[in-house]
């Protein structure tokens, strides 16, 4: 059995490189990015990519999504796109009598993974569309709710807020995404090897090489790592640290936070400390694991209060100080 | 071993010398602080010494805190998580002990997941050397703690050159409390042996002298006054003494004027009166028995019978009632008499030695209200290298000299001599050689006067009490009014036996050139009796003083 499971972490490794390998053919300097995209895909979460245009952000997901043998569908969002533009909708059909019916047309989010372009230039309304696809994986349009095929992977892009025409993201909808990933620019070293490979006659084309059964099945291995609790009591006190109007709450929060995160803040540091740790050839969660995966899994969870937002705080280094003070042990 | 137990094998090693060194930290720490608190309240009180009391008090509240941090130290525990967590901090092991011993301790699950764990950590433990990871040190606060200590015990004794505590322990008594206590602890040993032979209440009633002088409610003025009452009731039984002596001396004469009681009257004349006695109780035994007394004992024995003074009572009756016996040819009375009369001599030779213990005693209690009225600068000024003794002015009548003695140094030679050289304070002697001066050692000359009248203004440089300037010259009459003066303390000219040494004759016309302490005594005990300065009947001493005086050089005053 120990064998047994101890190859399952090698393949769980293996795989993983694999995919890591085959976008980072087309992707350059984004390692950090890759993993978090690769993580919240195998922690059946979701990822919220920020960054300026041009950074790469959808050749990133067009390249994960050729790395996997997934549909992909891409979805640009727009100030005018409409909820049913992105789900589906009813529209009228005549059979071969000449009866008329109303037959669902499937929308551009039922496929394995979507890339939802710019996602905060669609109005609030539309953004919303998609939550519950991502929560709960089935879309219900009308009387009628029609499952998603697994795994669902939503990435998702944004610009910064400051960008004109942008609208921001419900707290709903932000907390429905497992990491945001800030895309920052690349090195000098890096944007040779970009230039390198994008402006020949012959661009590097990734392979497919993770089926979706092979990913569900490195999804159950991630749930299958215990997590004991003293680990898991250090990412219950950082999630609470988070919170304003909590006794454990960091001095920074009770000045700038509104909202902390919700206890989906603390799943997701749990899976991505139990994907760190398989990706570190550990069958066990260490406090160093949930300290990685923090950031990127709670700072689009931290809400800003009046305070904060007039003094431009970033919610990045209030994070930074709950992290650093917010012990491993009571 | 199974995974499980190597886990927590490792872990209850680990745990026990993280827990040791952890206990040595702590104590180490503590101690460190606690010292260096007591070597701060040391150096204050080098600068500014507290009271015995404060320090005493200081000391208890140290030891208890001392005792309070061990004991906190020792106290130290933790659990094998706390553990677990350090191993993992040490080896670089990423939570691994710390999830095997949870999983391990509290959740009890043996997923296969948990099991692979549990066999991976304990691979890795095994691998782990236990004593490289947590090994046992001596924190360096210890270094500072045993330096801390050292530094305290070398402030505490050390003999620095300053501080008031620099002579002496923090609490502990100055020096003339100590000497004071050394002398009462003399004086009531002597007291103790001087009631065995006389029992007659003065050690009882020294210590209750003593318990009154300890009440703090005692001036010094008063416990001063009563040592002075105490010792005048101790030198009571001198006169009684010196008739006794006199009175044997003279008795002595007569019976040696018999040939049975020759060997008694040499005895009594060499002042040994046990020896006496035992030579009367032979001559008891033979006249018992039968014996023949020899020719002239009844006369003998009437004559020294007649002899008779206070004190000698019994032993003259019993002397007569021999001799009266004997002229009625009774010789079993005589021989009974006369044992009763040798232990009636007996009694008198315990009474002797008695009173000449009370007379040590006596010394002893001049000492001890001079450890009394010293101050402490005093006693500093004296340790420091104040060999001189010059005596304070209330205790001039101890360099008032007999009748017939020399001055101050002359009477703290003899008073060495005989007390076996047990004066408590050591600057007593004079230094050799000044003691060769021509005329020091002559009694009753008046450099032996005026050194009494130096001693009383307490300057002495030589410790003799007299200049050169004083020593020379012809002797006057002056010598002849000291006699006159002096003997009023003593019994009746008439009674003083014609016959003395011819040694002391001849120092008395001479002026020897010899260190006289150099010079066996052949002076009998009863005679060093007599030449003990402490004779003087206490109430004669200012007399004696008021009379060197008033007999002082005009231009010396």
């Amino acid at each position: 059995m120990i064998a047994e499971l101890d190859a399952q972490v090698a393949l769980f490794q293996r795989q993983f490189g694999l995919v890591r390998d085959e976008v980072g053919k087309v992707i350059v300097g984004s390692e950090e990015i890759i993993d978090g995209v690769l993580m919240g895909l195998l922690a059946r979460g979701h990822v919220l990519l920020e960054g300026v245009p041009g950074l790469g952000k959808t050749k990133l997901v067009q390249t994960l999504s050729r790395a996997l043998h997934l549909r992909f569908s891409r979805i640009q969002f727009t100030p005018d796109l409409m909820p049913a533009d992105i789900t589906g909708t009813h529209i009228v059909q005549e059979d071969e009598r000449g009866a008329k019916f109303l037959q669902f047309q499937r929308g551009p989010i039922f496929a394995n993974i979507i890339l939802a372009d710019e996602i905060n230039r669609a109005t609030p309304k539309t953004q919303s569309a998609l939550l519950e696809a991502m929560q709960e994986k089935t879309v219900t349009v009308g009387k009628e709710s029609y499952p998603l095929e697994l795994p669902f992977f939503v990435l998702a892009t944004q610009n910064p807020l400051e960008m004109e025409g942008t609208y921001p993201l419900p707290e709903a909808q932000l907390d429905r995404f497992f990491m945001k990933l800030n895309v920052q620019y690349p090195t000098v070293g890096s944007m040779h090897t970009i230039l390198d490979r994008t402006t020949r006659v012959e661009e590097p084309a990734p392979d497919a090489v993770l089926t979706g059964r092979q990913i569900l099945e490195m999804r159950e291995t991630v749930l299958a790592i215990p997590i004991a609790r003293p680990v898991q009591e250090y990412a219950v006190r950082l999630v609470l640290a988070t919170h304003p109007d909590r006794g454990e709450a960091h001095e920074m929060t009770r000045r700038y936070v509104r909202y902390g995160a919700s206890p989906r803040g603390a799943q997701a540091l749990v899976l991505g400390g139990k994907i760190r740790a398989l990706l570190d050839n550990r069958v066990h969660v260490s406090s160093a694991d949930i300290r990685r995966v923090a950031m990127a899994v709670l700072r689009h969870r931290v809400l800003l209060n009046f305070e904060g937002e007039a003094e431009r705080i970033d919610t990045d280094s209030i994070l930074e100080q709950i992290i650093r003070d917010t012990p491993v042990s009571e | 071993m199974s995974d499980r137990d190597t886990i927590l094998r490792t872990l209850g090693l680990a745990e026990s010398r993280i827990r040791i060194n952890r206990i040595l930290d702590r104590l180490a720490f503590g101690l460190a602080v606690w010292t260096g608190f007591g070597v701060l309240v040391k150096l204050v009180d080098l600068v500014r010494p507290f009271a015995p009391g404060t320090i005493r008090i200081f000391w208890i509240l140290w030891f208890l805190g001392a005792a309070g941090v061990v004991v906190r130290s020792l106290g130290f525990r933790r659990d094998l998580g706390t553990t677990a967590r350090e191993i993992d901090r040490r080896a670089r092991l990423e939570d691994e002990v710390l999830s095997a011993w949870w999983f391990l301790a509290r959740q009890k699950d043996d997923a296969p997941w948990v099991e692979l764990h549990l066999h991976r950590a304990a691979a890795r433990i095994r691998g782990l050397d236990v004593g490289s990871l947590c090994p046992r040190v001596l924190p360096r606060m210890s270094w500072l703690a045993a330096g801390g200590l050292v530094l305290l015990v070398a402030l505490h004794l050390a003999p620095l050159p300053f501080g008031g505590w620099a002579q002496s322990e923090p609490g502990a008594p100055p020096d003339e409390e100590r000497e004071a206590d050394t002398l009462m602890e003399e004086i009531e040993d002597l007291l103790a042996r001087a009631e065995d032979l006389e029992p007659d209440g003065t050690l009882q009633a020294f210590r209750q002298l003593m318990e009154e002088i300890g009440d703090p409610a005692m001036s010094l003025a008063g416990a001063a006054s009563d040592l002075e009452d105490f010792q005048s009731g101790l030198d009571e039984g001198n006169l009684s003494t010196l008739g006794i002596l006199e009175g044997l001396e003279d008795m002595a004469e007569e019976l040696m004027a018999a040939s049975d009681t020759l060997a008694t009257g040499e005895a009594l004349a060499e002042g040994d009166l046990e020896g006496a006695a035992g030579e009367l109780d032979r001559l008891a035994g033979s006249l018992g028995d039968g014996g023949t007394p020899g020719e002239g004992l009844a006369g003998a024995l009437a004559r020294a019978a007649e002899e008779s003074r206070a004190g000698l009572e019994a032993l003259s009756s019993k002397l007569a009632e021999a001799a009266q016996a004997l002229g009625s040819d009774d010789n079993a009375a005589a021989g009974e008499a006369l044992a009763e009369a040798a232990a009636a001599l007996s009694d008198l030779s315990d009474r002797i030695d008695s009173q000449a213990l009370r007379n040590q005693a006596s010394e002893r209690i001049d000492d001890l209200q001079e450890a009394l009225e010293r101050g402490p600068g005093d006693a500093a000024s004296e340790s420091s290298g104040g060999e001189q003794d010059a005596p304070s002015p209330g205790e001039e009548g101890a360099g008032a000299p007999q009748p017939g003695q020399s001055g101050a140094g002359t009477e703290a030679m003899e008073t060495d001599a005989s007390s076996g050289g047990s004066q408590p304070s050591g600057g007593d002697a004079p230094p050799p050689g000044s003691q060769a001066e021509p005329g020091e050692g002559d009694r009753g000359q008046p450099g032996s006067l005026e050194g009494a009248a130096g001693g009383d203004t307490g300057m002495i440089p030589s410790g003799l009490g007299f200049s050169p300037d004083q020593k020379t010259g012809q002797a006057t009459s002056l010598a002849v009014q000291l006699q006159q003066e002096a003997t009023e303390a003593l019994p009746p000219t008439a009674e003083i036996p014609p016959t003395r040494p011819p040694e002391e004759e001849a120092t008395a016309e001479e002026r020897s050139r010899l260190d006289y302490r150099n010079v066996p005594s052949a002076l009998t005990p009863a005679q060093q009796e007599l030449l003990n300065q402490e004779q003087i009947p206490r109430e004669y001493r200012n007399l004696i003083r008021d009379y060197f005086q008033a007999i002082r050089p005009a231009v010396e005053r």
